[in-house]
């Protein structure tokens, strides 16, 4: 009787907690007719604070996601990569010697405290950007831009050195910044001003308030010059550090939009989206981020002991005294392991398939990418052994591992703990490098210490890391000589013939010219390997599905937000606070 | 008491300054900085050495410890390297759900630990007491974030009564005096409640045999045979007696109660201390990290100190030495 008691109420509360999730998933029809209306809420989760929301000084990728809401460029980048729509600048035309570029601003601009936007926030912006003491980080891209002057309040000029393919692309790189508000703060004080935790903007957003580690919340900008717009009464950015959280507040709509979720949660909102039990939509974008297995080229010991005891011997010379490694130095080693390594069997495993393949240094969504040229080591274990062989790595001893001259085909893989995806990919390479002979340790240590320590004083001898992709197409900081010296450039790989061509590629003047030199240097590289190029990520995005009007594409989630809206019959409650 | 008082005082500052002096040179010994974290290699590398000479990390980490230590004897723990805002003001800011988040556990972990030792040990042997010793042992030994996660799928995630994350609804604003009240203890309530059975676990398992040691003493059956009621045998003699290793137990536990509330602030996405230090040590904030040591140094010698002299005023026979 007693245990009769406690079942039936519980059954009771199951029931209804079923009956109610039904109910909710009916009303949530797809294909409907919408009415129109402004007003409502977009929650958006993220896993961390923003550094900062300074644009000049930010530099985490949440920081310039919420900045892109509230400031504005000159123009914005298509989702070609490759042309620009008018933003703060109505139009522009180059001179006619080709060296300017001439921006007609709009005149019905204004911050979000009320003062007129002018030409001259924008010479302002421009003298900050390029100034070392700021510390901008996109500073490289103003580097051909020798001057810029406002001749009158709503025309910016911007000047120079000589004729490039991405002329329009730097100067429109950086948002701008008001003159009124920053112009007494001295540029190596700006990082800590409070403008950073309080910014002031021209964009569709005005910053309202951010409680740190809880929320950053935005409000819709009244007076935003694309009249009428945003819709959207309100962005709030829930700072929510578990994926797990994320993903259950995703489907249980206590967040509205999701981003860079990873395959694993990914799949299961794709699952749920197909059954109809979620209103979180979800979206495979085309990403920005790639993984790949850096070698290096040269023997830590000897690169320690010559490079890094001797302060200022950082010249050719130096290089030149460089013991080659003992593995990775031979092409016909890299291609072995690289053909050694399943690709598409690591796709799967470790990103449930939501990955592309990749086999050069240039990513799909940018213009330079041509698959037909590149050289391909498809997944072949035996010409791996047979190339291992002609390099005269034999097991000797028949214990499993290959040896040659007494030295064990041994060494140690590093990779960023935290990373789950990959902690999975180490371990498979490991698996799979060991059938044909080859012993991989696996090194997971912390990512200050890999990217501060291990990869910059070239302590490693192979490295499973990942890069995200900017919109140029710009390989100096990773192959060029001129940089051999610097955190980035870890493999030491040095060829004259790519830093010539780069070079040219830099300096082509039309997108065309340098297409070709782009060719070379993506076959050259995809022959030699310093990288084993890994897999080419999809960006995972879920959003509420009565959000309508949302754009996503190559260029991340924020495309334009200012023109989502939700239909009256889709309000929850929380839009209508 | 006055002589005991500033002796321990003095103590402590010295195993404060001993303590955060090391944490220092460990957390700079450690190879790698800050600027790693920013893994972009399109950053120029003006910018990188820019922020290496802004964080003051080019100096000789001596010249570095004895600049943080003259700031720190002024309270002026300098601004986050990650974050544009002071780092007494981060700490300030994420200090608040932590207090609420520790106090409030362990004052019902006490409490609570207190109430079921006393009756598990008054009805030792009964189907209660078993009971109770079963519940008490199983949390005990279950790690608070599994605890907290099963707590969060089953009370949040499925069932839906409580909500999942943070310590406030992001609607806060909107709601009366009353609710917002209510707002923060419905976000506390999971937390709270995986914090506070850890303790109240710990708690239960010292009273209890304390308790069971003080009903067995010769006081205890000189008192029953002298017919003395048995209300105030247990809380005036045995109780108060048993009393003395469970304040000392909450000395030795802070730590630990800071560990856990670490844990518990990562599941359930609230931003206390404990999050903070972990992206902190994480990201290389140097000043952020030696903030937070610094004050939890403080917090564990003080509560120390705090301990020793409530089991002297409990019983004067504990000496203060």
């Amino acid at each position: 009787m007693r245990r009769k008691r406690i079942i039936i109420p519980i059954l009771a509360i199951f029931l209804l907690y079923s009956c109610t999730k039904k109910k909710g998933q009916e009303e949530s029809g797809r294909l409907k007719k919408f009415t129109f209306e402004t007003g409502g809420t977009l929650v958006i989760g993220i896993q961390s604070d923003p550094d900062d929301l300074n644009p000049l000084t930010a530099l985490s990728q949440t920081a310039r996601d919420i900045i892109s809401l509230i400031f504005e460029r000159l123009a914005d980048i298509n989702s070609d990569l490759l042309t620009f729509s008018p933003r703060l600048a109505r139009s522009w035309e180059f001179s006619h010697d080709s060296l300017s570029i001439v921006f007609h601003l709009r005149t019905d601009v204004y911050w979000h405290d009320g003062v007129k936007f002018t030409s001259q926030d924008v010479v302002f912006t421009h003298s900050l950007q390029t100034n070392p003491e700021t510390g901008w980080d996109g500073i490289t891209f103003k580097d051909h831009i020798i001057e810029v002057t406002a001749p009158d309040d709503s025309t910016v000029i911007y000047r120079f050195d000589q004729r490039y393919p991405y002329m329009l692309m730097d100067a429109v790189e950086g948002y701008i910044v008001p003159e009124h508000i920053l112009k007494d703060i001295p540029p190596a004080r700006i990082h800590s001003s409070n403008f950073g935790r309080s910014p002031v903007g021209t964009g569709p957003f005005i910053f309202k308030d951010w409680v740190f580690q809880q929320n950053i919340t935005l409000e819709k900008n009244p007076n935003y010059h694309d009249k009428g717009k945003p819709y959207l009464n309100k962005v709030i950015f829930k700072i929510l550090p578990d994926e797990l959280t994320i993903f259950n507040e995703l489907i249980n709509r206590e967040i509205d939009l999701a981003y860079r979720i990873s395959p694993h949660y990914f799949i299961k909102v794709e699952k749920l989206w197909e059954k109809k039990k979620t209103h979180a939509h979800p979206y495979r974008l085309p990403g920005r981020a790639y993984d790949f297995i850096g070698w290096n080229l040269f023997e830590p010991r000897s690169y320690f002991e010559i490079i890094g005891s001797k302060e200022g011997e950082k010249d050719t010379s130096a290089i030149r005294k460089l013991v080659p490694h003992r593995l990775f130095s031979s092409q016909k080693v890299r291609a072995a392991l690289t053909m050694a390594i399943n690709r598409d069997e690591l796709r799967q495993v470790v990103l449930e398939g939501l990955a592309i393949p990749l086999d050069g240094p240039i990513p799909p969504i940018l213009w330079a990418y041509n698959d037909t040229i590149l050289y391909r080591w498809d997944y072949n274990p035996s010409l791996a052994k047979k190339f291992l062989r002609e390099e005269g790595w034999r097991d000797e001893d028949g214990d499993g591992i290959l040896e040659k001259d007494s030295i064990e085909f041994c060494f140690e893989m590093y990779t960023n703990a935290g990373n789950s995806r990959r902690e999975r990919a180490i371990v498979i390479v490991q698996d799979q490098l060991k059938k044909i002979g080859v012993k991989v340790i696996p090194k997971i240590v912390e990512p200050a210490f890999l990217f501060g320590y291990i990869l910059p004083e070239r302590q490693y001898d192979a490295a499973l890391i990942g890069w995200n992709v900017g919109l140029k197409v710009y390989l100096t900081p990773l192959f060029h000589s001129k940089t051999f010296f610097l955190p980035f450039h870890f493999t030491g790989y040095l060829s004259p013939k790519y830093d010539r061509l780069e070079d040219m590629a830099l300096s082509a003047k039309t997108f065309e010219q340098a297409k070709k030199y782009w060719n070379e240097i993506a076959k050259m590289l995809s022959y030699e390997l310093p990288y084993t190029w890994l897999y080419y990520e999809y960006f995972c995005v879920a959003v509420d599905s009565r959000f309508k009007g949302t754009v996503f594409d190559v260029r991340g989630p924020f495309v334009n937000v200012e023109s989502w809206w939700i239909p009256a019959e889709e309000k929850l409650q929380r839009d209508r606070l | 008491m006055a002589a005991f008082i500033i002796r321990r005082l003095i103590i402590s500052l010295i195993v404060i300054f001993v303590g955060v002096s090391l944490t220092f040179f460990l957390v700079h010994l450690i190879p790698g900085d800050p600027t790693g974290i920013f893994i972009n290699p399109a950053l120029p590398e003006s910018v990188r050495q820019g922020l290496v000479e802004r964080y003051g990390l080019s100096q000789p980490v001596a010249l570095q410890y004895l600049k943080w230590l003259y700031n720190a004897v002024r309270l002026d723990f300098g601004y986050s390297f990650i974050y544009p805002e002071k780092t007494l003001s981060l700490i300030g800011d994420a200090l608040v759900p932590t207090l609420a988040l520790t106090l409030s556990s362990l004052f019902i972990g006490v409490l609570g630990g207190c109430f079921i030792g006393i009756a598990s040990a008054m009805k030792k042997g009964t189907l209660f007491d078993r009971i109770c010793s079963t519940a008490v042992m199983f949390f005990y030994s279950v790690p608070s974030f599994w605890l907290g996660l099963v707590l969060l799928l089953l009370l949040s995630y499925w069932l839906g009564i409580f909500p999942s994350s943070q310590i406030r609804s992001i609607h806060h604003e909107h709601l009366s005096f009353v609710g917002k009240v209510f707002d923060y203890i419905i976000h506390l309530l999971l937390p709270v409640t995986t914090l506070s059975l850890t303790l109240m676990a710990s708690f239960a398992k010292y009273t209890r045999e304390s308790m069971i040691n003080a009903l067995s003493s010769s006081y205890t059956i000189g008192a029953i045979s002298r017919g003395i009621d048995k209300r105030k045998i247990i809380f005036k003699y045995c109780f108060k007696n048993s009393l003395i290793p469970v304040i000392n137990l909450i000395g030795t536990a802070v730590p630990f109660i800071i560990g856990g509330a670490i844990t518990v602030e990562v599941v359930f996405s609230l931003p206390g201390m404990g999050r903070l230090i972990v992206s902190s040590i994480l990201s290389r904030d140097y000043p952020v990290v030696m903030g937070i040591a610094t004050l939890m140094f403080f917090f564990v010698v003080f509560f120390n100190m705090l301990v020793d002299i409530i089991s002297h005023i409990i019983d004067p026979r504990v000496q203060l030495q």
